[in-house]
């Protein structure tokens, strides 16, 4: 059976569609990463005062090359993701209202890591701070709406419109492994860490563990 | 399970994209199919049918035959 060329290439593209997402998303992350980091640093800096040592000035250097080439390698793998998206036609309707909640939710996904880098009130510079450190209660009511409302209406959309069955049997996938490395993770530290052997349970740490399970198995299930 | 899905677009001169718009589903899912990296599910099986004007057993074959 003989591929067409157009076939051949979008064939050829699916497996490479999958890297250029994730690089989009992790050039993001590493950015927001990055961003939080210096600002960390920087108000940290501030709180003890005096001027900053050469080993300060490289760290924020470095910090901030991380930051460009995060939002360069994220800028690129956009630019390839579109124009590989563009071989074999123009897109469905239902891959047009896919993208645009994509684009919509990428959206939300940085105004949220944004404020999240933006607002950490320690600031000591520890990276992990983006994930659980304190926030003031204007911006944390702010945040829970926006991913207790906003998010989960998105996410209806995107079920009830903008997926189709295949997609759906590989988010499915992905949230079935999910859920048992939950179900099954979370009660074998708790034990653990019962029997004095471990420290105490994270659970910030558990649900990015349980949505890095959810999102590696879906993107596999689609893209294999 | 094996599948002559992409002999019959091929025959109409269908692109994938194509397909997929005729069926409401990405180019990704056809693609799954046609590598039988995915088994539609019978609502799709029988539009899929529909679409070619045949059977589902003209199309798929799970490889269990009849006596």
């Amino acid at each position: 059976m003989m591929e067409s060329a157009v076939d051949k290439e979008a064939n050829a593209g699916f497996g490479a569609q999958a890297g250029r997402i994730a690089m989009v998303a992790l050039g993001g992350f590493g950015a927001l990463l990055g961003a939080g980091v210096i600002t960390g640093f920087i108000a940290a800096h501030q709180q003890h005062g005096g001027a900053m040592s050469v080993r300060d000035l490289l760290i924020l250097a470095g910090a901030g090359l991380f930051v460009l080439g995060c939002l360069y390698a994220g800028w690129r793998a956009g630019r390839s993701l579109r124009a590989a998206s563009a071989v074999g036609g123009p897109p469905t309707p239902r891959e047009g209202r896919y993208r645009l909640v994509m684009i919509l939710a990428a959206l939300l996904g940085g105004a949220i890591s944004l404020t999240l880098a933006l607002q950490n009130d320690t600031l000591t510079g520890n990276p992990l701070e983006l994930l659980d450190g304190p926030l003031s209660p204007g911006v944390a009511i702010a945040l829970a709406l926006l991913v207790g409302v906003l998010l989960p209406a998105l996410s209806l959309y995107w079920h009830l419109h903008a997926i189709d069955e295949q997609e759906a049997a590989a988010y499915n996938k992905g949230a079935l492994f999910a859920m048992y490395a939950y179900w099954v993770g979370a009660p074998v530290w708790w034990l653990l860490w019962r029997g004095g052997l471990v420290a105490a349970p994270d659970g910030v740490l558990i649900y990015v563990a349980t949505a890095v399970i959810a999102t590696v198995i879906w993107f596999w299930a689609k893209y294999r | 399970m094996k599948n002559r899905l992409k002999v019959l677009r091929a025959e109409r001169n269908w692109s994938q994209a194509e397909l997929a718009g005729r069926l409401d589903v990405s180019r990704q899912a056809v693609n799954a199919i046609e590598t039988s990296k995915y088994d539609p599910s019978l609502p799709l099986a029988f539009k899929i049918a529909r679409l070619f004007d045949l059977s589902i057993e003209e199309i798929f074959d799970d490889g269990e035959r009849r006596g």
